[in-house]
């Protein structure tokens, strides 16, 4: 059932289990209680459509614009969350990501791979990705294109897949189950302004919950769960005072600190030799989903070499030197104004385009119509009216060239933190601070990543990458933080010297309050965040669930 | 006949579950099995098979003298199913006044088993168990199936079941239907237009179930009602995806809502005629073009699921879900056919 708080009549509202914030973390976690005997209010800020004045209470401060997008950026304050726009890539963490890997500093999880593997399968099904299998020869048995025919990884495995979601808004793709619960109800259009907490500061006796035109309602519950995403939960635990007085779960000041994203970006020249095969492609699996092959840096390449999490993707030649002569990579170029703000910040940052440049891209255009034509089609019948649709560009290269994508981890580091800013909302809550820094054992994952890849292609004399090793720092920042990957800030642990949240996602200092989302990772892997969000939703579900049950016991009793 | 074994009549033994049923009762060493059937032509192996009209009272009660059990499987339309319920009722209460006065008084009355179906439940969604009230308001083959109960269970050893629906090799609704649709890509990967739950089951585990209930026959003393379908059922979504896997219908197609619209709301009463005719003419290639009507667009949308724990008192071992899909995406051979 949806309940509109801006309209409804009801101030007060009672239930087991309050979940706060409506996109993959708090949708996956409310589905894993339907049909429970609990019942369950989903407090969202934004209703089912996007709204400015919800989206700005989003809006913050970055100390370095050149470092981190905007806040009001990547994140969707609206029924459904950020899944109303991501791109749909699903993969799960590594098991090394949960390993205390003795070489970089807070690298440690309190549950290991095994804990989270049971959620994947039906996270990957809420995901709408498939299969819970990402090896490729399993999946395409009987596929004989090769990534790059003749490669003999050493340092990499190039058999991992990545899926890839619809991508799937999770608020309208399950928006009718919601709708016909009996025991799950969403009310819309209410933002959380205050945990009201007992005398001892230890346990939530309830929220106070407004909306944009002045109500103010009252939730009651027994457990409460904060699925607002990375950012916004550092913004509502330290709006708090908590026991500390310093915020709530933050009296060891770790609270918004370790904030993670990736390093990603795109660089140098793949020139593959003539006779060398190459599909950088999508291939699609027998449950219909678009899959495609990376190359992974071995686990054991990772610790031997003591650096982070990476993979990488052969892309299409750098958009910007029309040299590619490919027409669309051109017109992508100059229409790249038309193109919204998250797709289009790569193209973006790579400045103007030069006069005697941009006739060279306008000859392309011209020059391979063909090609435009082919490309859009394919992109509207793929993509923009199809109900799965076709993931990225790719454009397969005439000259057989190529540039490398990258999306490598980035180690936690205790001074990239998001604190609270002066200013303060439409709802009188203080907006944040973003200072996102990252170390220089990151820029060695993607120097010595690169290296080896360089070196394993030129020695089976495959290809020539060509990139300048000292550009390396500059191109894995030239986007900045990856964006909408927000991973870290309240970071999950054996106790409060060195975590917010404990191996159940329960606040250290708070009895009945849970953190569900990236926020709790206290590494950031290589994957995407959200596939694990997801897996890790559904265990909270689980646990709540026994908590729940355990208590009706102990009342028995 | 053998004298020692106990006869299992089965009415409407020549349909899908009921072929089923007799060819596992023929492995049965205790177990006589007798076929009552309309079609004169009806053959099953190591049976005695009664030619003969389902809803004459006087036919049922010769065909049932001697039963230790009755199966009834008759399906069809309201009246056919209401109007076969009372006959069997009938012929039910001639046995037994017929086993009151005669020198057997001691012997058993027959326990029935009769196969009602989860459309009783009507429109109801969410975990249902076997105490939840039957609705009204249902469509014609519920409201037979809710009046068959009804009757049914006057008789004090009556065990009902009611089955989701049967899937297994040749299963005409929810396999051979399902795969050809799968295959000519009109099927696949609904969306939220195919997250209701299907309540599937194998036909074997129908059978296994059956046979467990015969063997408890003697502590059936008032009448009983199971639900019945594998717990672990899956998504409708969930049941095509595996079933165009297995039956290697790949990639699954993604159908959007407008093309399910079109499928049920233009189509769907065309290709019926079509259906029809072609079974009607015997035409093949015709055969296998299946409406999509509204009514199973519905089905697939509802979240209605069985609450299955009282059959644990069956101990049946369930097939598992891959091997379920694996055996309902197999050509069915002639047997199963």
């Amino acid at each position: 059932m949806f309940i509109d708080a801006k309209t409804c009549s009801q101030l007060s509202f009672c239930a087991d289990v309050v979940i706060v914030g409506g996109g993959a973390a708090g949708i996956s976690l409310a589905l894993s209680l339907l049909d429970t005997p609990l019942s369950v209010l989903l407090i969202e800020s934004g209703n089912r459509d996007d709204d400015p004045d919800v989206q700005a209470l989003y809006q913050g401060e970055v100390t370095d614009p050149r470092r981190h997008s905007p806040l009001d950026t990547y994140r969707q304050r609206r029924w459904g969350g950020s899944t109303t726009i991501w791109g749909g890539r699903c993969m799960p963490l590594d098991p090394i990501d949960f390993e205390h890997r003795a070489w970089a500093d807070f690298c440690s999880w309190p549950i290991g791979h095994e804990d989270v593997l049971p959620y994947y399968p039906a996270a990957n099904r809420l995901c709408e990705a498939g299969e819970f299998n990402y090896d490729h020869d399993s999946v395409f048995p009987a596929l004989s294109k090769p990534l790059v025919s003749s490669y003999h990884p050493e340092a990499f495995t190039h058999t991992q897949l990545e899926r890839f979601s619809c991508p799937t808004d999770f608020g309208k793709r399950y928006h009718h189950l919601f709708e016909q619960s009996n025991n799950v109800t969403v009310l819309l259009n209410a933002n959380l302004t205050q945990l009201e907490l007992d005398d001892a500061q230890q346990h939530v006796i309830g929220l106070a919950v407004k909306t944009l035109t002045g109500k103010t309602l009252r939730v009651k519950g027994s457990q409460f769960v904060l699925a607002v995403g990375g950012l916004e939960v550092v913004r509502i635990l330290l709006n708090q005072a908590g026991a500390s007085g310093q915020g709530l779960g933050n009296a060891n000041d770790l609270v918004g600190r370790f904030y993670m994203c990736h390093l990603a970006g795109t660089i140098g020249r793949i020139s593959f030799k003539p006779g060398v095969e190459v599909w950088h492609g999508y291939d699609v699996a027998p449950e219909g989903v678009y899959c495609r092959r990376r190359f992974a840096l071995k686990e054991s390449v990772q610790r031997e070499r003591k650096v982070g999490n990476f993979v990488a993707r052969l892309h299409h030649p750098r958009i910007d030197d029309p040299q590619h002569r490919t027409g669309i990579l051109s017109a992508l170029l100059l229409g790249k104004y038309f193109i919204s703000y998250e797709y289009g910040k790569r193209l973006e940052s790579l400045g103007g385009v030069k006069l005697a440049s941009y006739f060279r891209h306008l000859l392309n255009v011209f020059t391979d119509m063909t090609g435009i034509i082919r490309f859009l089609t394919h992109w509207m019948m793929k993509r923009s009216l199809a109900q799965r649709k076709f993931p990225s560009v790719i454009v397969r290269s005439r000259a057989q060239q190529y540039s490398l994508d990258f999306h490598a981890e980035q180690l936690p580091n205790f001074h990239s933190r998001v604190t609270l800013a002066d200013e303060r909302d439409a709802l009188g809550m203080r907006r944040l601070n973003v200072d996102w820094k990252y170390l220089p054992q990151d820029v060695k994952t993607v120097d010595v990543a690169l290296a080896l890849f360089k070196n394993e292609l030129e020695q089976q004399n495959l290809a020539c990458f060509d990139y300048d090793p000292a550009t390396i720092e500059a191109e894995m920042t030239r986007y900045g933080a990856y964006g909408g990957h927000h991973i870290g800030t309240a970071r999950m642990g054996v106790g409060p010297a060195d975590s917010v949240v404990d191996a159940n996602c329960r606040l250290h200092e708070v009895d009945n309050l849970y953190v569900a989302g990236s926020a709790v990772f206290p590494t950031s892997s290589q994957a995407n965040p959200t596939l694990t969000i997801v897996a890790l939703a559904l265990r909270l579900g689980e646990h709540l669930k026994q908590q729940c049950a355990d208590r009706v016991q102990g009342r028995a009793r | 006949m053998n004298e020692q074994k106990h006869r299992v009549v089965v009415l409407g033994a020549s349909g899908y579950v009921g072929r089923h049923v007799m060819r596992a009762l023929a492995n049965e060493q205790t177990l006589a099995a007798v076929a009552v059937s309309r079609r004169a032509d009806a053959r099953f192996a190591a049976a005695e098979v009664l030619v003969g009209d389902a809803t004459d009272v006087h036919f049922l009660t010769a065909a049932i003298r001697d039963a230790s059990v009755v199966v009834n499987l008759i399906s069809g339309s309201e009246e056919a199913i209401r109007t076969s319920a009372l006959a069997l009722y009938g012929a039910l209460e001639a046995v037994r006044g017929a086993r009151t006065g005669a020198a057997s008084v001691s012997r058993d009355l027959p326990l029935v088993i009769h196969f009602s179906s989860m459309a009783v439940y009507g429109e109801r969604q969410g975990l249902i168990d076997e105490t939840s009230p039957l609705t009204d308001g249902l469509d014609g083959y519920a409201r037979g199936k809710v009046a068959a109960e009804k009757i049914l269970t006057a008789w004090p050893q009556t065990v009902i079941f009611r089955p989701g629906c049967i899937v297994g090799p040749g299963s005409p609704q929810w396999s051979t239907r399902i795969v050809a649709l799968l295959k000519q890509r009109r099927l696949g990967d609904l969306g939220e237009l195919g997250d209701g739950w299907s309540n599937i089951i194998d036909v074997q585990d129908v059978v296994q179930t059956l046979l467990a209930v015969i063997e408890q026959a003697d502590s059936v003393r008032q009448p009983a009602v199971y639900n019945l379908a594998m717990p672990d059922a899956p998504t409708w979504n969930d049941y095509f995806i595996g079933l165009g896997v297995a039956a290697k219908a790949v990639p699954i197609r993604r159908i959007p809502p407008r093309v399910l619209m079109l499928e049920t709301k233009v189509f769907s009463l065309p290709l019926k005629v079509i259906e029809k005719a072609a079974f009607r003419l015997n035409l093949k290639p015709f055969q296998s073009w299946y409406a999509i009507t509204p009514s199973l667009l519905r089905l697939w949308q509802r979240r209605l699921r069985l609450d299955t724990t009282a059959l644990d008192r069956f101990r049946v071992r369930w097939t598992p879900v891959a091997e379920v899909l694996r055996r309902s995406a197999a050509a069915p051979n002639r047997k199963d056919a």
